[in-house]
């Protein structure tokens, strides 16, 4: 049970539909809950996490504020080609921080991440953290 | 320096002036491309206004939309997760604020959950000897909404840029409440 989406281990985020100098998305690669990446206006936005190597993935936490439309998507590419949709989540309304688990059905190998944030619940959305955890 | 994007979506009666605000407000200082859309009339014009005392900006993605496409229902679909709406009318036209409520419920409608900012827009200032609504009235309708009132002159370029400053500048508030929000 280890979480694999961290700067320290090797995690990085190459590409970012929002770029916020003062929140910035390795924030979300950081480790502290209390950091976190602001996107500024707009959607959908898109974040993908790239972790070291492919790694067996078991399940993927977010902890966020004001996400509705939650897309997630993975590849095994090395060049985080040929995308295929993992999960689909409508969260709910939260006046904090919105916390979602989501359990894979099995240890699925994942080299990257595609997040698609749809739509929110305000004008501009946070990712806190990300936690992908390998078996 | 942050720089936030907006949707702003343009919006009243036909011959109104929407266009031609959009292009007077565009056309002064940098110049972005302007891209139309055939199939729904609706053209998206891009403009970056600074934020007055910070080093902050909002790019302005001004949708204007054209003539009868207004009543299609291929536009609402331009129209999602709007940022902030501009709604105009013309102050030789009753008619043209009449129709505001509607105009404003259609946009609202895409998100009601979310609050954004709104500017009423009273165009056709120079106009002096055909003004048959006066300021009281769209000031009126506009407090009872939630929007700021400005009055313009496309024509003229007077005081064109004011509604848009207002909401760009609303914009960056919403933005500073989340932060605020989420260091707390
Ligand atoms: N006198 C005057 N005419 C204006 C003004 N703004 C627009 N017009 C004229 O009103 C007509 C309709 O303007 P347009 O921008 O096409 O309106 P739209 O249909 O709302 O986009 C045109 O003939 C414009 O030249 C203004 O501020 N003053
Ligand atoms: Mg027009």
């Amino acid at each position: 049970m280890t979480n694999v989406a961290l700067l320290q281990k090797g995690a990085r985020i190459p590409l970012c539909t929002a770029n916020n100098e003062e929140h910035p998305a390795a924030n979300i690669l950081d480790g502290n809950n209390s950091t976190f990446w602001l996107s500024t206006g707009l959607f959908p936005q898109e974040i993908i996490i790239s972790l070291s190597q492919s790694s067996l993935v078991t399940s993927i936490s977010i902890l966020c504020s004001h996400v509705k439309e939650l897309l997630i998507e993975k590849s095994v590419n090395e060049d985080a080609g040929d995308l295929e949709n993992l999960l689909r989540s409508e969260l709910e309304f939260q006046e904090t921080l919105q916390k979602q688990e989501f359990k894979l059905s099995s240890p699925t190998l994942i080299r990257h991440i595609k997040l698609i944030i749809q739509s929110g619940y305000d004008h501009f959305v946070s990712i806190n953290s990300v936690t992908v955890v390998t078996s | 320096m942050v720089l936030l994007r907006a949707k702003c979506i343009l919006i009243g009666n036909s011959k109104v002036g929407k266009t031609a605000l959009a292009q007077t407000f565009h056309s002064e200082g940098t110049h972005f491309p302007k891209s139309y859309s055939l199939t729904t009339g609706v053209s998206t014009c891009v403009k970056t206004v600074q934020i007055p005392d910070t080093p902050h900006s909002v790019e302005m993605y001004i949708l204007d939309s054209s003539g009868n496409e207004l009543y299609s229902d291929l536009v609402v679909h331009y129209w999602e997760n709007p940022s902030m709406v501009a709604l105009v009318y013309d102050v030789t036209d009753p008619q043209s604020l009449a129709s505001c409520p509607m105009w404003l419920e259609k946009v609202r409608s895409q998100k009601p959950e979310i609050a954004f900012p709104g500017a009423l827009i009273a165009n056709k200032s120079d106009l002096t000897n055909r003004w048959v609504v006066n300021s009281e009235e769209g000031r009126r309708f506009a407090d009872g909404k939630g929007l700021a009132y400005f009055e313009t002159s496309a024509k003229d370029s007077i005081d064109v840029d004011a509604p848009f400053l207002y909401l760009a500048t609303e914009y960056y508030k919403l933005y500073e409440d989340r932060v605020r929000g989420l260091i707390n």
